[in-house]
């Protein structure tokens, strides 16, 4: 879907969401469990720029992370972040022991490889610094050289642009063990209304691998009143909305999948939410 | 007549030349000039105390900008801004000079008045600039005529307030004592993207409360790759500040180092820190720059070795399933071309990098010449039109890479040119003449593919590129193929036509 850039972000496809916040992790992905994404297949709905999708295939030992997103502008965009994230990134011939006056002195792993001994020792991701691709412009990425490579980032993560709601991308076939939303349940909800809602629950669970994990962050209904004067239809739709956040648990576990685990409230103000973790069990 | 009292010289590594000795004689102010300079000033004197406004921080930054103009690493920097300052018996500078020349000011745009300029400096840096009209002639100035001034009269003129002959303690400063006193920082929060902010930022992160108008020296924001050299760069989030004294580099450094520290350790600056504020010395950030570009090098050197054993980047073909690496077999099946989505950040398969073209040949040469590929029978073919998307050649150079609006367009080229074998005379030549099968300058054209054409569109603008892959998604349908008289297609092969020998060459590719 080609959105034109000056109408209203009514699918919550806001343009340089996140180089106006602050951003040096996801602080939802640090409530996760370390091995949640460990040789995963991942599908991000609403990735927006890709941040937290090139997050968890850069440094959760992701297999495959796939960023799905409804507008085209912010997608294109996710492909260069996964470049800057690249051009950043430690080159993988390092050697274990840096010089003494190596800039970067503190061996600081990243999470998920604390607990993952038996990965090869991960690139550090943000070793260069961001100017370099500025100034000298982005690091070339090589093809993948064999299957573990394969797994890596940057070949591990790719995007798509789609109302996945409303239609499947090829991925889908070969289904995912986690799928993220952050940040987009109000969005679907408003747009689509409950229909919408329970189209994309039913969605989510239909490409899950039994055990898998839907990884959610609603949010709160008293946010809705201010997404929903941006746009008439949005406006229209809220009127007859009877679903609340309160019931997504239930309708999940209508649907086939456990009850929820509440793994914590992260952000600030308008942006506290809960980050909820359910299993598919039917 | 105001003699400069010298301060103590010392040695570079302990000078403190932020230890400014105040003026003991501040010039006197004419009772007309005076008043002239508060008309002009009115608004900057009734702002209030509340919240800044937008128009008080652009003040606020033209002052900053100003101060910067006027460091000791700016009279460093520029002799002439010194000899100017020389010239003038009480080290006065005119305002147009500063606007001219300073690297700060002069790329503004549009450029500041030096009305505004003087509000600005009278509202914000009064302390630390003296400004006054002009009373000296321009036109008496060393370095006048060089460049054009518009106002030989009604101009100002600004000057340090506090001297103390910064100019003899820095003199003999090599670029070593400045590099020292440089760092690289990154992760600015977004408020703070611009050099002013830079400046306003840095000096709330200083350990002393109250720093010295000039603690800050320099402020650089990194060029971008594809800047020109009068383009103003844009703040991305990182810089290069230089300080006048080691212990603020220090001690900045230690507090924002490189791999960050978790939170705790400094309160002020609480939003750098949620932006990942980090800092380098910038001797390890140009070591780090050097290992950035030898491992681009060896980069570009492993694709180029690896071209023909190149794996389908997964974006580019969607149907896949697990991407393992593939080798295609010698003399398979042509593979199906590739899709383009609009999600594709280029056209795939429109690329044909052709050599042996005239070296002072140019673009429309080369395109009346290409265009043959899409005539029959002296007929330009209807779908041939526009085929060409776009020529990139330079002159000099012996090849050239043919964007082509679609895939087809591309194979069609291809074999064109592998079937008919032909070479350009001159840089004029745009029919091309026949060249004998085993003719070494005829053209070689191929198809560029996997990585090489993935590095050839990544230096290409994106606007370009979207116009591209929009242009090959309008195209690409089958229906635009079936436009083609049979005979063309016949002649020149459909695109999915068995057995195209794929070339595998070695190319050694320039980093």
């Amino acid at each position: 879907m080609n959105i034109s850039s000056n109408t209203q972000p009514i699918h919550g496809n806001y343009r340089g969401y996140y180089t106006k916040r602050p951003f040096v992790h996801d602080p939802r992905l640090t409530l996760l469990p370390t091995s949640i994404f460990k040789d995963a297949r991942v599908l991000d709905v609403g990735c927006n720029e890709g941040w937290v999708t090139c997050e968890i295939a850069q440094s959760w030992g992701a297999r495959r992370v796939i960023g799905v997103d409804i507008d085209d502008t912010l997608v294109r965009a996710a492909w260069k972040r996964r470049r800057t994230v690249w051009s950043q990134q430690e080159p993988a011939t390092h050697e274990a022991t840096p010089a003494d006056d190596h800039p970067s002195k503190g061996k600081k792993r990243k999470k998920c490889s604390e607990e993952c001994h038996e990965f090869p020792r991960i690139p550090r991701p943000e070793y260069f610094p961001a100017s370099c691709e500025h100034m000298f412009s982005p690091l070339p990425i090589p093809a993948a050289r064999s299957p573990e490579d394969a797994h890596t980032f940057p070949h591990n993560v790719m995007f798509y642009t789609a109302d996945w709601v409303n239609h499947d991308i090829p991925e889908d076939a070969n289904q995912y063990d986690v799928v993220v939303a952050f940040s987009i349940s109000k969005w679907i909800h408003l747009n689509g209304g409950d229909e919408g809602l329970r189209c994309f629950f039913h969605r989510v669970h239909s490409v899950l691998l039994p055990g898998g994990k839907f990884v959610l962050e609603p949010q709160e209904w008293e946010t809705y009143a201010k997404a929903r004067r941006m746009d008439a239809k949005l406006k229209e739709n809220a009127k007859s909305l009877q679903l609340r956040p309160e019931d997504f648990e239930r309708v999940l576990s209508e649907i086939g999948f456990g009850p929820a685990q509440h793994v914590g409230i992260t952000g600030e103000g308008g942006f506290r939410r809960p980050v909820d973790i359910y299993v598919k069990t039917g | 007549m105001f003699p400069f009292i010298p301060r103590k010289v010392s040695r570079p590594t302990k000078a403190s030349i932020s230890q400014q000795q105040p003026h003991p004689a501040v010039a006197q102010k004419e009772p007309a000039e005076m008043q002239r300079v508060n008309e002009l000033s009115v608004a900057a004197d009734t702002k209030g105390k509340g919240k800044a406004t937008k128009s008080d921080l652009a003040e606020e930054d033209y002052a900053i900008l100003t101060i910067l103009s006027l460091s000791e690493h700016a009279l460093w920097a520029d002799p002439e801004l010194r000899r100017t300052m020389d010239f003038n018996a009480e080290g006065y500078i005119p305002l147009s000079y500063l606007l001219h020349h300073s690297p700060y000011l002069s790329k503004l745009s549009p450029l500041p008045s030096e009305v505004s300029l003087v509000k600005a400096i009278r509202a914000h840096a009064g302390d630390h600039l003296d400004v006054r009209v002009l009373v000296s002639a321009p036109s008496r100035a060393p370095w006048y005529g060089r460049t054009a001034v518009k106002e030989d009269s009604g101009g100002f003129e600004v000057r340090r307030k506090s001297e103390g002959c910064p100019v003899h303690v820095v003199e003999n400063w090599s670029r070593h004592d400045w590099d020292a006193r440089t760092i690289y920082m990154e992760c600015i929060p977004p408020h703070h993207r611009s050099i002013p902010g830079i400046w306003r930022l840095t000096r709330t992160l200083l350990s002393s409360s109250s720093p010295s108008t000039w603690a800050v020296q320099v402020i650089t924001l990194p060029p971008h790759h594809q800047d020109k050299e009068t383009d103003q760069p844009k703040c991305k989030g990182f810089a290069l500040v230089t300080f006048a004294e080691l212990e603020d580099v220090t001690y900045i450094l230690g507090h924002w180092p490189w791999d960050r520290q978790p939170a705790g350790q400094d309160l002020d600056g609480e939003e750098a820190f949620k932006y990942g504020f980090r800092t380098l010395s910038k001797p390890k950030w140009q070591a780090l720059n050097e290992e950035y570009l030898s491992y681009r090098k060896r980069l570009l050197e492993e694709i180029a070795e690896n071209e023909d054993e190149e794996v389908p980047t997964p974006r580019e073909t969607h149907a896949e399933r697990e991407p393992t690496p593939q080798q295609d077999g010698p003399d398979t099946s042509h593979p199906a071309l590739p899709n383009v989505t609009l999600s594709s950040p280029y056209p795939p398969g429109c690329l044909v990098f052709v050599r042996n073209v005239h070296p002072e040949t140019n673009k429309t040469t080369l395109r009346t010449l290409f265009s043959q590929a899409y005539v029959l029978d002296s007929v330009s073919l209807e779908a041939g039109a526009d085929a060409l998307d776009y020529v990139d050649f330079n002159k000099g150079m012996d090849t050239c890479y043919l964007r082509l609006a679609t895939p087809q367009h591309a194979q069609i080229l291809v074999d064109y040119l592998q079937s008919n074998r032909k070479k350009q005379t001159s840089g004029l030549d745009s029919k091309g003449a026949e060249a004998p099968p085993a003719d070494k300058k005829s053209f070689a054209a191929e198809l560029v593919e996997g990585t090489r054409e993935e590095l050839y569109w990544a230096k290409v603008p994106e606007k370009v590129r979207r116009q591209a892959v929009e242009k090959a998604l309008a195209r690409s349908s089958s229906d635009s193929w079936s436009e083609l008289p049979a005979k063309a297609v016949a002649l020149h092969g459909a695109p999915d036509s068995g057995e195209r020998k794929r070339k595998r060459k070695r190319r050694k590719r320039d980093a």
